[in-house]
């Protein structure tokens, strides 16, 4: 496959403001919907009341005794749509209103007031296993390898320490919205998500026992980052219900507040690590319990540990391996779906233990992880063999190249030793190796059985049916060029059909970063399908020739329809007990480079420069997968050094974008991206996953430059100057 | 209150309350829905608009400020020559993903076009120009890189964009 | 927020004359209205909006003499791109460039950050190490008076303005001696579009290696934000030594009573402001090359 820079098919009309999102819509006589929500983190609900001299026939009140089926269907189901009897989190809803606009809506809240009995809440990790209730544990996972106990035993040096990570909030620019049209027994379900299936899924059991069908439709989405994977469930549902009580269109809008304060978060991790190293500083043994903080519901929490437990050991050869993970229940708005998903928070904890090993024993760290780095051959914990598809080496040479990190190890250490009084500033240069599974954790993909159709047209133009959606990380564009490649045909030959369940089969969510290189795969395979009923298969054709074909096969024919079910190659095998075996197909690689600055006046660390080589197999559209790494990479500085959650009490005391720190254009370091192709044989054109590994390595890079300047390993982020201040002079400075 | 005011060229009378919000009268009583809201509270620069030649954020500008003002969107921009260099450059740059805070860049662009007309910009000044203006896909980079481009090319912009 | 009524006075005897009808209502000034818009839906109901951003008598930059007088009505960008402001009052340029973006300068006034009386307010710093003078109109008598920018502020958010009294210009006298250093510096949470966690502004008179005179005041870590009177007097005549200006940092954390909030902690606040204050006279002793 040649290199394709296209233009995203989308570009043009985001730029004139012409693309509609789902607040661009014109629905005629629609209501706006509003949420009331619980004040207290967990309490028995003891009596709600409406004032009377507010005029309630203004408003619709829907509440749980209105929804047989209450439950959000996830995984676990154990998340209602609205609070019966027990509120579990501060903001879970208890009530939905509609009605004709905004002014009227807040008029109303003013004028309900709901009484509760406090119940004991546990608002964070330590509150909670304290607590230690028999529901608090969503998921733990057990991974072993090896002799554990007896290598510690033996072992000459043992370097351990805790490491914690924040919560981190998606701040897409879109907040967060769906509308409900009713239409006789139908109701159309439209608006910002990543997974018009989980919401079909989530609909057909909310409506289970009724007359009513839901088709579900993807409308543009303005930025997502796994936030709009689950919570859309929640929200459609609160739409759809009022739609189906009312009979009218109901609007649901979430405002920067509401979306920052209610909605899913990234899950905060506290990771105690111990390691085992001889005295070259080769890793001989790992030990690693991983808390993440889960929030009052399950939702996606055992998928986000599974995927915490795969990563833990990142990019290391590790004989003996113990990794003990839990998901734990807490009072507070449940935690879900961020770029990553799990990953970052246990290569975070990972990457910072072998930083420490290098300090422990004064040896550079970017010595220690290339010692310690896979090789082609080598075996993970799980059993799975690295042996193909693996770049990671070529992205190490080629960062530490780049960067000229080995020379300005040694320029910096000398300037914060000699120079640093003088100007106030200390340097550093970090160094982090990370890993990203492709695709479903473990067996999920057979699970899902994702399929991906497409249509040939008679007039020569083909149609793809998919429910992946574009969220700006430019798949409809990258379907397209794999598309084109195979079938000759120009971009504007090629139609992609709306993401509706009623119009496109179940390919799958938008997640995990699968969508090019498990579906972008099966439509490779409908393309070969296709050729294959034109009598093209295996030969060389021009586009003349093609458009002759599907004119001969249009004689005799009425339709061309193809489609294809992903199922893993047989050898993907994995065990969900035991956790050996393949946990993803092929992972994706990067090394990782960065160059920080703190201002000891301030003790502000700024990104001065980035470095970033990722091996994604085949960047389909090589600017847009640059595009992709460098804003993952500021979103995982923004995770490193300004995203700081402030919850208190189980309520989240950040308001919007004053409060809740993401960078400016003024924050960013000069990136320098680059990419390696090692291919993934079972991936269209050889690529494997993207999207998500850009942010998984680099809050650790920063981390690791930080540790760097001040001489100190980084155990906690975000590094906000009050942890730093905290780190250089030695006395409390932070919360 | 009645309020008559130039929106894109059109003269335009809307009947609001005095603290409604500019965004809204674009988005809902006009339906020019290419200026998006993101924040609400002038942070994130999604509802960038121009008033008055001056670049604004029309979530924070109440109606009874809207006496014949001269209001310009991004639907207003569409038709100029310059637009189409400013939609290429960003096109051709990859500076575009989710494009939801795109509009408002594209006027923060429009403005430092036309102030550094003629004169060299710093990549300080470039990164003041769009301090108000929130990306979370790009990490920025592509849109400087956009920029940079278009200030190699003397574009003209015109000083009153509708007469 | 249903049909609030306002009123947009052309000139400040017309604000008198509308005024006897409202004194005894809630009353919102509104000027440029970026804080004032973002909540709106707390604005009591029956509140009355007085639109001060057509009154004459605020508009304008003027020089008379040795003071700079400033409408309270300008803008931030209108004073950021005033050439004769950028020439007498590089401080005030300074501060301005760090707030907010293009946007919210267009719009916001120097009278509202003034008025707003956070402590976080950027141009109110300069202003008090500026000895600025602030001219008050009261609605009431149709009366105009003036005070020392000291006396404005009695509390965070809070100001000694009288109900329905309106700041209408800021006066600045010029200092004439062009070997003055001055020195702003704000500290946020990034670099951009941030609010102040400390910020520190200084003029200061350096001669023969020692400071003659020298005005400081520290931002966001006071209740109002005031001259450190102890600090400047203890560092004037004085010889910058590492012992001094480690005492002048000691004499100053007893002057500010940062707090915690969600930007940051008493603590570090107190620290970085200390820090400040040495950045400050490091720079001053060093010279703009430091």
């Amino acid at each position: 496959m040649n290199k394709h820079n296209e233009v995203r098919v989308d570009a043009a009309s985001k730029i004139a403001g012409l693309e509609k999102y789902t607040r661009d819509l014109h629905i005629e006589n629609a209501l706006l919907a509003g949420t009331v929500r619980s004040s207290k983190a967990h309490a028995r609900i003891a009596s709600i009341s409406f004032d009377e001299v507010f005029d309630w026939a203004k408003v619709t009140i829907l509440s749980a005794k209105d929804i047989t089926n209450n439950f959000v269907a996830i995984i676990k189901n154990d998340m209602p749509y609205l609070a019966k009897e027990e509120v579990n989190y501060i903001g879970e809803p208890i009530l939905l209103l509609a009605a004709e606009n905004e002014k009227i809506l807040l008029e109303a809240k003013k004028h309900i007031t709901i009484e509760y009995e406090e119940l004991t809440a546990a608002c964070t990790l330590g509150a909670a296993i304290e607590r230690n209730n028999t529901d608090g544990l969503f998921e733990e996972i057990h991974l072993e390898n090896g002799e554990i106990e007896e290598t510690f035993s033996n072992a000459g040096i043992i370097v351990e320490d805790t490491f914690e990570t924040g919560f981190q909030e998606h701040v897409y620019l879109e907040p967060q919205i769906v509308v409900a049209i009713p239409e006789g027994s139908t109701i159309h379900v439209k608006g910002s998500m990543q997974c018009p299936y989980y919401v079909q899924n989530a609909m057909n059991e909310l409506f289970r026992g009724t007359e009513i069908k839901v088709d579900v439709t993807q409308i543009m989405t303005g930025g997502a980052f796994g936030g709009k994977e689950d919570f859309p469930s929640l929200i459609c549902g609160h739409v759809a219900l009022l739609a189906w009580k009312i009979g009218r269109p109901i609007i649901l809008s979430y405002n920067r507040e509401e979306d920052i304060q209610f909605t899913t978060k990234r899950h905060p991790s506290k990771i105690h690590a111990k390691a085992a190293v001889d005295t070259e500083g080769k890793l001989l043994a790992l030990d690693m319990d991983i808390l993440l903080d889960s929030g009052a519901y399950t939702t996606l929490s055992p998928v986000v540990l599974a995927r915490s437990v795969l990563t833990s050991f990142g990019c290391y050869s590790i004989p003996n391996v113990r990794i003990h993970g839990r998901a734990i229940k807490t009072n507070i708005s449940p935690c879900g779906a961020f770029r990553g998903f799990g990953g970052p928070q246990s290569l975070f904890a990972m990457e910072m233990l072998v930083e420490k090993i290098a300090q422990t024993m004064n040896i550079p760290v970017w010595r220690i992880k290339k010692a310690n780095m896979l090789s082609v051959g080598d075996k993970l914990p799980t059993g799975q063999p690295i042996n193909y598809s693996y770049g990671l080496p070529q992205c190490v040479e080629k960062v530490l190249s780049s960067s000229g990190y080995e020379q300005k190890f040694k320029e910096f250490k000398k300037y914060n030793e000699t120079e640093s009084k003088k100007y106030g500033i200390l340097k550093g240069i970090g160094i982090s190796l990370a890993a990203h599974g492709c695709g479903f954790t473990g067996l999920g993909e057979n699970r899902i059985k994702a399929i991906a159709a497409m249509e040939l047209l008679s007039n020569g133009k083909v149609l793809i049916k998919t429910a992946n959606t574009e969220m700006g990380q430019g798949v409809d564009t990258a379907y397209k060029i794999i598309v084109s490649e195979k079938l000759h045909l120009p971009f504007e030959d090629i139609i992609i059909e709306e993401k509706n369940t009623s119009k496109v089969p179940n390919s799958g969510p938008t997640v995990a970063s699968r969508s090019t290189m498990i579906v972008g795969k099966l439509l490779l395979d409908n393309c070969e399908q296709i050729l294959n009923a034109l009598s093209l298969k295996d030969v060389e054709f021009t586009l003349q020739d093609f458009n002759e074909a599907t004119t001969e096969y249009y004689k005799n024919h009425k339709k061309l329809s193809v489609q294809k079910e992903y199922k893993h190659p047989n050898f993907i095998k994995f065990n969900e007990e035991t956790y050996k075996g393949y946990g993803y197909p092929v992972y994706s690689w990067s090394a990782n480079v960065a160059e920080v600055e703190i201002d000891l006046t301030s003790y502000q660390v700024q990104v001065k420069k980035f470095y970033s080589v990722h091996d994604v197999g085949k960047a389909i559209n090589h600017q847009q997968s640059e595009g992709q790494i460098q804003g993952g990479i500021i979103q995982g500085i923004g995770y490193a050094i300004y995203e700081a959650l402030s919850m208190e009490n189980g309520e989240v005391r950040n308001r919007g974008f004053r409060d809740y720190i993401i960078p400016t254009i003024q924050d960013i370091p000069e990136m320098r991206v680059e990419i390696v192709e090692a291919p993934y044989f079972n991936g269209p054109y050889g690529a494997k996953a993207l999207g998500e590994l850009p942010l998984v390595g680099a809050a650790p890079a920063v981390a690791s430059a930080v540790s760097f300047a001040i001489g100190k390993t980084a155990t906690k982020i975000p590094m906000t100057p009050e942890v730093i201040a905290t780190l250089i002079e030695k006395s409390n400075y932070e919360y | 209150m009645n309020i008559d005011l130039n929106v894109n060229g059109k003269p335009v009378s809307v009947e609001a309350e005095p603290l409604d919000r500019l965004l809204d009268i674009i988005r809902d009583t006009l339906e020019l829905t290419g200026t998006k809201e993101g924040c609400g509270e002038g942070e994130c620069g999604a509802c960038t608009v121009f008033m008055n030649n001056k670049l604004v954020n029309s979530c924070l500008v109440p109606v009874m400020h809207l006496h014949n003002a001269e209001i310009v969107t991004i639907d207003g921009m569409r038709d100029f020559d310059f637009f189409r260099l400013i939609s290429k450059s960003y096109e051709d740059n990859g500076a575009v993903q989710c494009g939801f805070c795109t509009p408002g860049f594209i006027m923060s662009t429009i403005e430092l076009l036309r102030k550094s007309h003629g004169k060299s910009v710093t990549d300080d000044e470039i990164k003041d120009a769009f301090a108000g203006n929130i990306c979370r896909c790009t990490g920025y980079d592509k849109i400087i890189k956009a920029v940079r481009h278009l200030l190699t090319m003397n574009i003209t912009i015109p000083e009153r964009f509708y007469e | 927020m249903n049909r609030m009524q306002h009123y947009s006075p052309k000139t400040l005897t017309e604000y008198h004359e509308i005024y006897s009808e409202l004194w005894s209502k809630d009353i919102i000034i509104f000027a440029g209205g970026t804080d004032v818009m973002v909540g709106r839906y707390e604005l009591p109901q029956d509140a009355i909006i007085i639109d001060i951003s057509g009154i004459a008598e605020l508009e304008g930059i003027e020089k008379k003499e040795d003071k700079i007088f400033i409408g309270s009505g300008t803008t931030l960008n209108e004073i950021l791109y005033s050439h004769q402001i950028q020439n007498e009052i590089p401080i005030l340029i300074k501060a301005i460039k760090t707030m907010a973006s293009e946007q919210i300068r267009n719009r916001a006034t120097i009278g509202g950050n003034i008025g707003n009386a956070s402590p976080a307010g950027d141009t109110i710093t300069p202003l008090i190490v500026l000895g600025a003078e602030i001219e008050i109109f009261s609605p009431e008598s149709n009366q105009r008076r003036i005070i020392s920018i000291d006396e404005l502020f009695c509390g965070p958010c809070a100001t000694t303005l009288k109900k329905g009294e309106i700041i209408t210009k800021i006066i600045i006298p010029l200092l004439l001696d062009n070997t003055i250093i001055y020195y702003f510096r704000k500290i946020g949470q990034r670099n951009a579009m941030t609010i102040t966690k400390a910020s520190l502004s200084a003029i200061a008179k350096l001669s023969e290696g020692k400071i003659e005179w020298i005005r400081l005041a520290p931002g966001s870590v006071s209740p109002v934000v005031k001259r450190m009177s102890k600090t400047e007097e203890f560092i004037k005549g004085k010889e910058l030594t590492p012992h001094v200006i480690n005492q002048a940092k000691e004499i100053i954390s007893q002057e500010i009573s940062p707090i915690t909030d969600i930007r940051s902690t008493k603590v570090f606040r107190m620290l970085i402001t200390q820090n400040l204050l040495e950045n400050c006279l490091k720079k001053i002793q060093f010279g703009p090359k430091f």
